[in-house]
């Protein structure tokens, strides 16, 4: 049954972490009718759960895990666009989303092979260095998101930093280790 | 900002007032307009359960159309001397019978069947034989290689033994990726993968190198009947990590030069990570070794 404050909590929720969590889908999806479905599924998932959904600041992180397994699907094909919370809707929701698609990034020589050399590491690899540059997320964050223990995201992240130094290295990009600490 | 916060599509300063946007608001009253009914669990061995009847349907599909399912008309099985595809249980299977073949066999192969996957057998560690170490999606495709498994046939054989083989699956629908797979590598042949040597049951399983000298552990390796390749760094002035500058690998490196980690290069050679001089941090961990690394 929902109830008037399942709603209203539901609708604070969305208020405060909508634009982070449409920033985390539009980074990671090739096209913007994507987005709009992973975004619209997010959410649609989040509220058959509303009573799972943490309080403060651990639902953003929460939502991060629940777009992250909901983009997974999405790429698996199994998701058959569940539309379930109403064509029209994400019809609007493409509109605004394919607005940020038109935007083109300042680009340079040394950023395009960086940025093909981040998109040839491993899944997760590129999860969690996205996580840190992207999100701004540290390893405790990072971990409730991923649901894996502290140790082992730093571990992992540490691996994933290596290899991504070594791709680069190989891509010929004398460049640096990037900071990607989380601010 | 650093450099892969500038590959971002957006960021989210960028996206300051959209969840007040007409799709934002469209959504949320669509979403908030039914019952938080949950959804019946998904339970991963029921899935499996009736994956078996996704797969007679599926098989049925294939037979019928094979256009339908792989889009060009194209066999839906094909065999060489280097690797068996067909379809099964809605996947694509690939059994690699021989992975020291000619990469252009895997090729042949895979583009009879209308599958755009590139698959490498690459000489690596011991660590990562049979195993996907690298690859990804080819640029602008969408795919990743977290649906790719590889298996051993039988489990645990020895590559080397020509009863042993590899077992690939992966989605029909993928496309655009990159595969590599470890292989054992021939003697002479440079690991592809960078594994750290002084871990557990590798070629310096015990010995630690970070911070001593090579004078130091020169000795050690020696003594362990390796031999030693460099790799010259240049540590980023924050401590954390560092860059190789292809062009100086060829500097004569000294005995007072530091070691910061050691890896397997090929059978029989490991490569030291060294600079010149000592620094504060640990370059290749941004600190010391034991903050990262449990051994």
């Amino acid at each position: 049954m929902s109830t008037q404050a399942q709603t209203l909590r539901f609708e604070a929720v969305y208020a405060e972490t909508y634009e982070q969590i449409l920033g985390y889908v539009v980074r990671r999806c090739p096209s913007s009718e994507d987005a709009a479905d992973v975004v619209a599924e997010t959410y649609a998932t989040a509220w058959r759960r509303i009573d799972a959904l943490p309080h403060g600041e651990e639902a953003r992180l929460w939502l991060y895990g629940v777009a992250r397994k909901t983009l997974a699907n999405h790429r698996r094909g199994q998701a058959r666009r569940q539309r379930r919370s109403g064509e029209s809707s994400v019809a609007e929701l493409d509109v605004d989303i394919a607005d940020l698609y038109s935007r083109t990034p300042e680009s340079t020589v040394e950023l395009g092979t960086i940025a093909r050399t981040f998109r040839e590491l491993r899944d997760d690899d590129r999860e969690l260095l996205s996580l840190v540059a992207w999100e701004g997320l540290d390893h405790a964050q990072i971990a409730m998101v991923m649901g894996v223990s502290r140790n082992a995201v730093r571990i992992r992240l540490h691996r994933a930093r290596k290899r991504f130094s070594q791709a680069l290295t190989s891509a010929g990009v004398i460049a640096h280790h990037f900071a990607m600490e989380s601010a | 900002m650093n450099e892969l916060q500038q590959i971002a599509r957006v960021n989210d300063k960028d996206l300051a007032g959209q969840a007040s946007g007409a799709g934002a608001r469209a959504l949320l009253a669509a979403i908030v307009a039914e019952e938080p009914v949950p959804e019946p669990r998904r339970r991963p061995v029921k899935r499996f359960v009736l994956a078996a009847a996704v797969t007679a349907v599926l098989a049925a599909v294939a037979v019928i159309g094979p256009s339908i399912v792989n889009g060009r008309g194209t066999a839906t099985s094909y065999a060489n001397s280097a690797i068996e595809v067909w379809q099964e249980g809605g996947q694509w299977k690939g059994r690699i019978k021989d992975p020291f073949a000619n990469p252009a066999e895997f090729e042949e192969a895979f583009r009879a069947v209308g599958v755009d996957v590139k698959l490498e057998l690459l000489p690596s560690s011991p660590r990562w034989v049979g195993q996907i170490f690298g690859g990804g999606s080819v640029p602008t495709e969408r795919m990743g290689t977290s649906n790719f498994s590889v298996d051993q046939e039988p489990a645990g054989c020895a590559l080397t033994s020509p009863d042993c083989t590899l077992l690939l699956s992966f989605p029909i629908d993928s496309a655009g990726q990159h595969l590599k797979v470890g292989r054992p590598a021939k003697p002479g042949e440079a690991y592809e993968d960078h594994p750290m040597a002084t871990a557990k049951g590798r070629s310096l399983d015990g010995y630690r190198v970070d911070e001593k000298t090579v004078g130091e552990v020169l000795p050690e390796i020696e003594k362990r009947g390796l031999k030693v390749v460099y790799q010259i760094i240049d540590p980023n002035s924050n401590g954390q990590g560092y860059g190789v500058d292809p062009n100086k690998q060829s500097t004569p490196v000294g005995d007072d030069w530091v070691v910061w980690e050691a890896e397997e290069a090929q059978l029989g050679v490991v490569r030291l990570i060294v600079t010149d001089r000592r620094y504060d941090k640990n370059p290749v961990y941004g600190g010391p070794r034991d903050d990262v690394v449990k051994d």
